[in-house]
């Protein structure tokens, strides 16, 4: 379960560094993402709804997994999203 | 001319044998038929065909390979006033038969046995004895002849209507305007190549017959016969292309070139005109609505995606939703009214209140109209792809995606994701070594929201015989 998980950040991760709506992200908050241990919330990275948008479509396109621009904002950050993908 | 009351049209073909029996009405490998040839062999073989026991009225399968034959045929059949239906040999049998239980066919005129399907009785043409039965004073011939026309659909099986004389020749003379002897390389038994040739001897003109040429060979062609016309669908018009560095000097610069489509990339139409010399027309129209406008190089040159300013004799509005006129300069569905517009589908009223309305033929197009009157069309409302709130038309993503380095096809479509709508994907056939994520970029640049998310790589993009991209296809390949 618990590698399932962070398989899911890493494609979550994938999926933020990907998004061609938001701005690269600082160096700093960077080090967050790529950090299996730590966390970062969808606002800190800018998210907004066409972020959310281009994120689900991603996943979509990417990693075949159906997901509703809600699903972000019901699980606001990097982990708790891959958690709530992961146990769904 | 108003259709309704035109005469036959083997009538006005008579009347050009009689002025000029000696015009050549077919040139083919062996020699040139007359127009007075031509018009005893129709009659000699309506001879025959009542013989068989062909009546007015009657519906007749054609399965020739042999176009020479094939002609003739066709005009003899109109003369009796049968119905006539061509039933390609290169069909497959169950598709042929489909098609003759469908309508009922009392004979098939072909060459063998195996060519009498659905139970129809086979009639076997003998074209020189018509040449000689046919020189005598005939019956007139039959206004009520007609041909069954099917469309070449993306998806299901054909919708089936009846073009009556006067659609089947309506805009002969725009043709004939752009040059009288012409070639075509679009067989005699689509609609499409029939609707050409009888528009061609309904005008005293001339057609010069080959099939399958090279590039080479229709260039040659062209040049010993002085062809001023030449008729293709987009895939010869891009073998053309792909030839031009070898065949650009043999092209004649008076031949013309006639293609279909709603849009023809850009690319083609300005590299085939610079390597072959000569002006390149697209056809705007519909199997159902006959021709509504052509546009050419001044047309091009003043928008390059326009499809030119609407015939006359033909009417274009465009309509929301609900079928209101849209205001001036807005996007809306394509309605046509035209003599040469079916008002109805044989057997197949959904597709007749979907695409009849209040006496306009409603392709399903989307367009909107240039301040200086030409017609724009942006794509099929069927293809439109909502994303969220955004609505997205396939052609705005490959005329973006069109001359990117490396590209040699490209064809938008949609993965459909329930939460979001339609994802635009875009399938490319590219070079060895094509920058997809150069392509993405590209597109998101211009496109923004409308752009493609996905770039896939495919050996080529299916596309039904008259060049149409079979969406449905694509997304099933991409799955």
């Amino acid at each position: 379960m618990s590698r399932d998980v962070a398989a899911m950040r890493a494609l979550v991760v994938r999926a933020v560094l990907a998004n061609p709506v938001t701005l690269f992200p600082d160096d700093a908050t960077r080090a967050r993402l790529e950090d299996p241990a730590a966390d970062c919330t969808f606002e800190e990275l800018g998210f907004d709804s066409l972020a959310r948008m281009e994120f689900c479509i991603w996943m979509q396109l990417e990693a075949g997994i159906e997901i509703a621009e809600a699903a972000l904002l019901d699980h606001p950050s990097v982990a708790a999203l891959a958690a709530h993908l992961a146990g769904r | 001319m108003d259709d309704r009351t035109a005469p036959p049209i083997v009538g006005v073909i008579e009347q050009v044998a009689a002025q000029a029996p000696d015009r050549p009405a077919l040139i083919h490998e062996d020699g040139a038929v007359g127009y007075g040839r031509l018009v005893a062999e129709a009659r000699g073989l309506a001879a025959q065909f009542a013989c068989a026991g062909l009546r007015p009225g009657d519906a007749v399968g054609v399965t020739l390979a042999e176009e020479r034959a094939a002609i003739p045929v066709s005009l003899a059949l109109l003369r009796l006033g049968c119905r006539q239906v061509a039933l390609p040999p290169r069909d497959p049998a169950p598709v042929r038969e489909d098609l003759a239980t469908r309508l009922s066919l009392v004979a098939v005129v072909g060459t063998s046995p195996l060519d009498a399907v659905g139970g129809a009785a086979i009639v076997v043409p003998d074209l020189e004895a018509a040449a000689r039965e046919g020189e005598g004073p005939a019956a007139p011939p039959s206004l009520a002849g007609d041909v069954v026309v099917g469309t070449s659909g993306t998806t299901g099986r054909p919708k089936l209507m009846l073009a009556d004389q006067g659609q089947l020749v309506h805009q002969a003379a725009t043709l004939a305007g752009y040059g009288t002897v012409f070639h075509r390389q679009v067989p005699f038994d689509s609609n499409y190549g029939k609707r050409l040739t009888l528009r061609s001897l309904v005008t005293g003109g001339t057609e010069v017959l080959g099939a399958d040429l090279t590039p080479e060979g229709l260039a040659e062609l062209c040049a010993r016969h002085g062809v001023t016309r030449v008729h293709m669908p987009p895939q010869v018009a891009e073998a053309l292309f792909a030839a031009g560095a070898r065949i650009g000097a043999t092209w004649p610069d008076a031949t013309r070139i006639f293609t279909t489509g709603a849009r023809i990339p850009q690319a083609l139409r300005l590299g085939l005109q610079q390597r072959l010399g000569c002006g390149v027309h697209v056809q705007y129209g519909a199997t159902e609505a006959g021709m509504v406008t052509i546009a050419g190089p001044e047309e091009h040159a003043a928008h390059p995606d326009t499809v030119g300013h609407v015939l006359p004799g033909v009417e274009v509005i465009l309509v929301d939703e609900d079928g209101r006129p849209v205001p001036q300069g807005e996007e809306g569905l394509v309605r046509i009214r035209s003599a040469g517009a079916i008002d109805r589908y044989l057997d197949d009223p959904a597709a007749t209140a979907r695409h009849c309305i209040d006496g306009w033929y409603q392709p399903g197009d989307v367009g909107r109209f240039a301040p200086w009157g030409a017609l724009l069309v942006a794509g099929r409302r069927d293809d439109m792809m909502t994303l969220g709130t955004i609505k997205i038309l396939p052609a705005e993503i490959e005329a973006v995606a069109e001359g990117f380095p490396g590209l040699r096809d490209c064809a938008a479509f949609p993965v459909r994701a329930p939460a979001l709508g339609d994802i635009p994907v875009l399938a490319v056939v590219g070079d060895a070594g094509f920058d997809a994520a150069g392509l993405l970029a590209h597109c998101r640049a211009r496109l923004g929201l409308r752009a493609p998310r996905k770039v896939v790589a495919v050996d080529a993009i299916p596309r039904n015989a008259m060049g149409k991209v079979l969406r449905q296809q694509l997304a099933e390949m991409a799955r």
